[in-house]
């Protein structure tokens, strides 16, 4: 039935599933799809059957049921990305929508062909397993990872390490609440380790060894807290029996008396940080490492799957990069906002932005996905990423293509140039879609696009990140926005609470509320008032976040509310 | 709800005004979910615009008539998209 005949997923350079993996899902598949037909002829009550789909990542949204599929760490390969336009086309509306954890959802789907999907995407070595429920969720991981210029090692080798040891761990299947966990191993974090469950972040200690610095209790939702350090230098080979003791702490000790308190971070924090880690080491110590931890060879095995391509040493004679910005303004805007350095000489990363002026944060047509397919294919080893801020990365291109690159993708209407720019904003799905939600996100979104489309204006205003949720729970990491907007109910209405301060990176904060909400119409004045604020006051050169943190966040205050 | 049975559309749902009919609806509900009839049925407020047509009045659940805001092609509001 598939349109696509079972081959390999891959890129070669791209990590593959072993026997197991491929049983194990195939098995899940065929386990649904008898629960499925279950449910379809009545013998399964909504109230049976809820348990059940949430383990195959199925959802009950507004309009339809929704079905969020993993995207490990982020990678995918060229021929992934098209099976999941295929499936878009054939199953859903015609499109997916990227989320902030490196999933893709769908969220059109009929029950009955939901079993097909899954087929789909086990033909192509993805699946939907464990992104929802009370486990731990789907690993993710810098988008740069194995490219980025300022890496100390991949972090992917690590993370799919961590898939395998949490993939249907019986232990941890049934925890107090959800488990997120990231890795970063480059110095800038562009995985937000820091408000996750654990963020493990790759460090060399003094004498040269690659170990982790282990991050607990981070998270964002109703109460979001910054994570704090546990470990300072845990050897590579530990990695699994220490999370093995941290997941035991918290598997006896998080609170399941309380939803709202379930999380590792309230946890940590009820606890006490010295408490927690005294607790975890006790745990580590006590446990038969060698039973758990992990076989060096076998992470060899899995790092060499992740080694980059081989990459054409004579990109680097490349160098008429700025000719060819100099030539094209338009180019020049793109090449500015969406292009970061390789740690390879003449090749770069590419950002593909979600986030057309208007369109909805995220959102990715089966048709742009097919283009992204044969773009990378042609340009970029065959691999793609997604990022948490709901774009699209091309890792490998060397630095001579970029110009015919951004021409493939301006065609197909994904050369946006504005890759951390005040537009480049990141929504959750919200009261469009989400069950959840106490206000639309999106529509918002749309709204301060469209205020801030002139490009000149964007680029004169440099980095500004907004991030926009629907509800208290945060999938739009609102909290860590330079400017971050709630959606919440209020006598009725959609009401949004600004904050300010927001940072995602290793220097984390949470944004500070600026005051009362605002109507959805009167959000981008709003928003407009805060970047007078800065234009007006900033230094030379200097960045929102920079003049944010020189002000603090009276000036801001004053202009949004001074004449109420 | 409506006269005959479970609908798609809400104008035509039946209208509880007493909490008496209210909770008689409500039970209904409560029945047809255990019979496999419905998932999670629930009341909602609502005006009568001026075909006399139920309307909600909560954002939530008139986004849920319709579809996304976003997407008027999309969700049942589609079916009148040109
Ligand atoms: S933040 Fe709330 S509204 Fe947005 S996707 Fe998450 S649960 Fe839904």
């Amino acid at each position: 039935m598939n349109a696509l005949q079972p081959r390999s997923n891959s890129a070669p350079h791209m990590y593959r599933y072993d026997a197991f993996d491929a049983q194990f899902v195939r098995e899940r598949v065929k386990q649904f799809r008898s629960q499925v037909e279950r449910r379809l002829d009545g013998s399964l009550t909504e109230t049976e059957f809820k348990p059940l789909r949430l383990m195959n990542g199925l959802y009950l949204q507004l309009h339809a049921y929704m079905l969020r599929v993993a995207i490990p760490y982020g990678t995918l390969s060229a021929v992934q990305l098209r099976q999941l336009a295929f499936i878009a086309d054939r199953f859903d509306k015609g499109y997916g929508h990227f989320t902030t954890r490196q999933n893709i959802q769908y969220n059109w789907p009929k029950l009955k062909d939901v079993p097909d999907i899954l087929d789909a995407l086990a033909d192509v070595e993805m699946h939907a397993i464990q992104t929802s429920g009370n486990c731990i969720r789907n690993v993710t991981a810098d988008h740069f990872a194995g490219v980025a210029d300022d890496e100390i090692e991949d972090p992917r080798p690590t993370a799919e390490l961590l898939r395998q040891w949490s993939s249907a761990h019986p232990e941890f299947s049934f925890l107090p609440r959800k488990f997120k966990i990231a890795v970063s191993g480059a110095e800038h974090d562009r995985a937000a380790i820091k408000v996750h469950d654990i963020g493990l972040r790759i460090v060399k200690n003094d004498i040269g060894e690659i170990g982790y610095e282990v991050i607990l209790g981070g998270g964002l939702g109703r109460t979001p807290m910054i994570g704090h350090v546990v470990r300072e230098f845990l050897p590579k080979n530990d990695i699994l029996p220490y999370c093995e003791a941290i997941m035991r702490v918290y598997n006896s000790f998080g609170r399941r008396d309380n939803k709202y308190k379930a999380r590792v971070k309230i946890l940590v924090h009820e606890t006490g940080l010295e408490q927690i880690r005294a607790m975890v080491e006790a745990e580590f110590n006590s446990l038969d490492k060698a039973s758990i931890a992990h076989d060096p060879k076998e992470l060899e095995r899995i790092a060499a799957q992740f080694a980059n391509p081989v990459y054409d040493r004579f990109a680097a004679k490349f160098n008429d990069l700025q000719t060819q910005m100099d030539a094209d303004p338009e180019f020049h805007l793109f090449a500015n906002t969406n292009i970061a350095s390789h740690k390879a000489q003449g090749y770069s990363i590419i950002t593909v932005s979600l986030k057309p002026i208007g369109g909805s944060p995220g959102d990715a047509s089966a048709a742009q996905m097919r283009v992204l397919s044969d773009v990378a294919d042609q340009y970029s080893h065959s691999e793609l990423r997604i990022s948490h801020e709901q774009n699209i990365i091309l890792p490998h291109v060397r630095t001579s293509d970029l110009y015919s690159v951004w021409q493939a993708l301006k065609a197909a209407g994904l050369a946006t140039a504005n890759a951390g720019l005040i537009t480049d904003i990141i929504a959750c799905p919200g009261m469009d879609y989400c069950s959840l939600a106490t206000a639309r996100s999106i529509p918002i979104a749309q709204a301060i696009a469209k205020r801030f489309e002139s490009a000149a204006e964007q680029h004169d205003i440099g980095k500004l990140g907004i991030k926009i949720s629907g509800c208290i729970n945060a999938c739009g990491h609102h909290h860590i926005g330079a400017i971050g907007i709630l959606g919440l109910e209020k006598s009725g209405i959609e009401s949004y609470q600004i904050t300010i301060g927001g940072d995602p990176t290793l220097t984390t904060a949470i944004g500070e509320r600026l005051g009362p909400g605002f109507a959805a119409d009167d959000v981008p004045d709003a928003i407009a008032k805060i970047v007078d604020v800065y234009k007006s006051t900033r230094t030379d050169g200097e960045a929102f976040m920079e003049t944010y943190r020189r002000i603090g966040t009276s000036p801001f205050k004053e202009a949004l509310y001074a004449a109420h | 709800m409506g006269e005959t049975g479970w609908v798609k559309t809400h104008n035509k749902a039946k209208i509880a005004s007493t909490a008496d009919e209210q909770i008689a609806l409500d039970e209904l509900g409560a029945k047809s979910m255990t019979a496999n009839e419905v998932v999670d049925a629930y009341l909602i407020d609502i005006v009568l615009d001026q075909h006399n047509t139920p309307q909600p009045t909560h954002y939530r659940e008139l986004m849920r008539t319709k579809g996304p805001s976003i997407r008027l092609d999309l969700g049942k509001q589609a079916e009148n998209h040109t």
